[in-house]
């Protein structure tokens, strides 16, 4: 237990550098000194850098810390649930449905007014969601429910390409703008609907951990120790819709992060039990998410890069280098 | 005599999607004894494991532990009355013994699984029970087939219930490993009252240990013998027909012809 402490300890400093790191750097950069002075009470050197932090850094660094921690939950949720280390957020096919909402939206109705990109892609999301449950009643194996999702997937993505074609080009910029990703749209409003449902989403995720790891006993042994196999199952599927749905929102479809970072703990954490492995993931996921939007910043370049590309650039080839290593030891 | 009745089954059918597969099945299971239950694949074994766990739903008929009707009991209850041993292997699963063992302490414990003093002397004494004390802190991935199937065994034994259910026990199990799990299931049987109920394919160790076996014919008839009656009779035979081998009744083995 000391020791998991200690990690926890040990994440949360990186962390915190991350956050300051991510809230400094970017195509302007702000002296770590006069950020401290700022704190301190005093003002900066410029004017515009109180802006830049109060209004978009801080935001945005809120953003991808929380992000981060719900997709990587998410996908950590759905790794025990499915007990398969490949299972996340996409191929549960619930980002896919987020992008057939926002594809609907932007291609087909051309045009977005207020919160009008969170509530279609939460209504795409939902929408897969309601089938997943459906599905789950249906379905006694968690592989097919595992299949199902894929083929949700491959078939909204070639709803979107069907949109897309029938589009102008103005159209299909913002939905590509979207797919991209971005921790960068979120304004404090959209800050104080958000936070909250994640927290207590990830909070509720703590709270199943006795159930979670009966569930790595296979779904058998699970009922067997008390388990109600529908209930955690509903569980489980609605806190992942919720979580993926408002990430996806509000931040476009983030992907591999949900993946990756479960599998990134194990590299340095053995132990399965939820209870410590619920708490590292959520670090780790916020601090996967900084890392990548201070290299999307491309500090010192004039450019910000599209965020969900430097984490398919890296998430992909980690998951392979794990999947390769897990097969040499086993 | 006055045994405790721990499970009746009353005109019981059970099997997949209200498909039967083994139906009129009447039968009580007392506490203390230990009960075989063999069969050719296929003939429902497990399904009637299964049902008896209450991973499968009823297709029709009664089914009663301790008195009340299995689908009534919640969950978490009939884990504190049944635990069960399954042909998973737990092999891939990324714990070490000792926490698989506590496992079977969940039933009693609240939500963020917290132990008490009590229930790590149920997970100690366990372990020590069946031998498995010095692999507490081993990765299951890590033990030997034996060593694996004691820790599922322990696992079972922390869950502190009446009644034990195990399919296909000693399908990996060498000999030797055979022989001393046999020898554990009896003396939790006659030593801790518990009801054992195992599923196997192996005649010759059923017929050493079990007080009573449930056997599937070919035909999915369910009868239920006396070992003591089958080692004795000629009853034996009938169920073998095979021009292969026989039960001799006076050695008490079975022999192979023509070798």
């Amino acid at each position: 237990m000391n020791k998991t402490l200690l990690r926890i300890l040990l994440l949360s400093l990186v962390l915190l550098v991350l956050f300051i790191s991510d809230i400094l750097l970017g195509t302007v950069t702000i002296p770590l000194s006069e950020f401290f002075g700022f704190l301190n009470g005093h003002s900066f050197s410029h004017p515009s850098f109180e802006a830049i932090i109060l209004h978009y850094r801080l935001p945005k660094a809120l953003t991808a810390c929380f992000a981060g921690s719900a997709l990587a939950v998410s996908g950590l949720l759905m790794q025990s649930f499915f007990r398969n280390p490949l299972a996340g957020p996409y191929v549960l096919g619930i980002s896919s449905g987020a992008s057939l909402g926002v594809a609907l939206l932007l291609l087909f109705f051309s045009g977005s007014f207020l919160l009008s990109v969170p509530l279609a892609a939460s209504l795409g999301s939902f929408l897969v969601l309601v089938c997943m449950i459906w599905a789950s009643k249906k379905f006694n194996s968690s592989v097919s429910l595992l299949i199902l999702g894929l083929m949700i997937s491959y078939l909204t993505g070639a709803l979107v390409g069907v949109l897309q074609y029938f589009s102008s080009s103005e159209e299909i910029q913002s939905f590509v703008l979207w797919g991209m990703g971005s921790f960068a749209k979120t304004q404090w409003l959209d800050l104080q609907i958000m936070l909250p449902v994640l927290v207590l989403g990830l909070l509720f995720a703590y709270s199943r951990s006795k159930a979670l790891n009966s569930l790595l006993l296979g779904e058998s042994y699970a009922q067997s120790i008390g388990v109600s196999l529908k209930a955690i199952r509903r569980e489980i599927l609605y806190l992942v819709g919720i979580l993926v749905a408002w990430v996806t929102a509000y931040c476009g479809p983030i992907a591999f992060v949900g993946m990756a970072v479960p599998h990134l703990v194990r590299l340095g954490v053995p132990e399965s039990d939820h209870k410590i492995t619920i708490p590292l993931v959520a670090l780790t996921g916020a601090c996967v998410a900084l890392v990548c939007d201070l290299l999307a910043q491309a500090p010192g370049l004039d450019i910000v890069l599209p965020i969900n590309s430097i984490t398919s650039l890296f998430g992909a080839p980690f998951v392979i280098y794990y999947l390769l290593k897990k097969n040499r030891l086993g | 005599m006055d045994k405790k009745i721990n499970i009746i089954a009353k005109n019981l059918a059970v099997g997949y999607n209200e498909k039967a597969v083994l139906s009129e099945l009447n039968f009580e299971v007392y506490e203390g004894e230990l009960i075989c239950l063999l069969g050719a694949n296929g003939k429902g074994k497990s399904t009637l494991l299964k049902t008896l766990m209450g991973i499968l739903p009823i297709v029709s008929g009664e089914l009663l532990l301790k008195g009340k009707s299995l689908s009534s009991i919640s969950a978490e209850n009939k884990a504190k009355e049944m635990a069960v041993v399954l042909t998973d292997s737990l092999r891939d699963v990324n714990m070490k013994a000792e926490e698989v063992v506590v496992t079977g302490r969940y039933p009693y414990l609240s939500w963020n699984a917290k132990l008490s003093t009590k229930d790590t002397e149920f997970i100690n004494s366990s372990l020590s029970k069946v031998g498995a004390s010095h692999l507490a802190n081993r990765w299951m991935v890590n033990l030997s087939d034996g060593e694996r199937q004691r820790v599922i065994l322990a696992r079972a034994l922390a869950q502190q219930t009446a009644i034990l259910l195990l399919d296909e026990p000693t399908a990996f199990l060498d000999l030797a490993h055979t022989m001393e799990l046999s020898v554990l299931l009896k003396k939790l049987s006659r030593e801790e009252g518990k009801s054992v109920l195992m599923s196997t394919h192996d005649w010759a160790t059923a017929l050493q240990i079990a007080d009573r076996i449930f056997w599937i014919d070919e035909d999915s008839n369910f009868h239920m013998l006396n070992t003591k009656e089958l080692i004795e009779g000629d009853l034996l035979n009938e169920m073998l027909n095979t021009p292969f081998g026989a039960w001799n009744a006076k050695l008490g083995k079975f022999e192979i012809k023509g070798v």
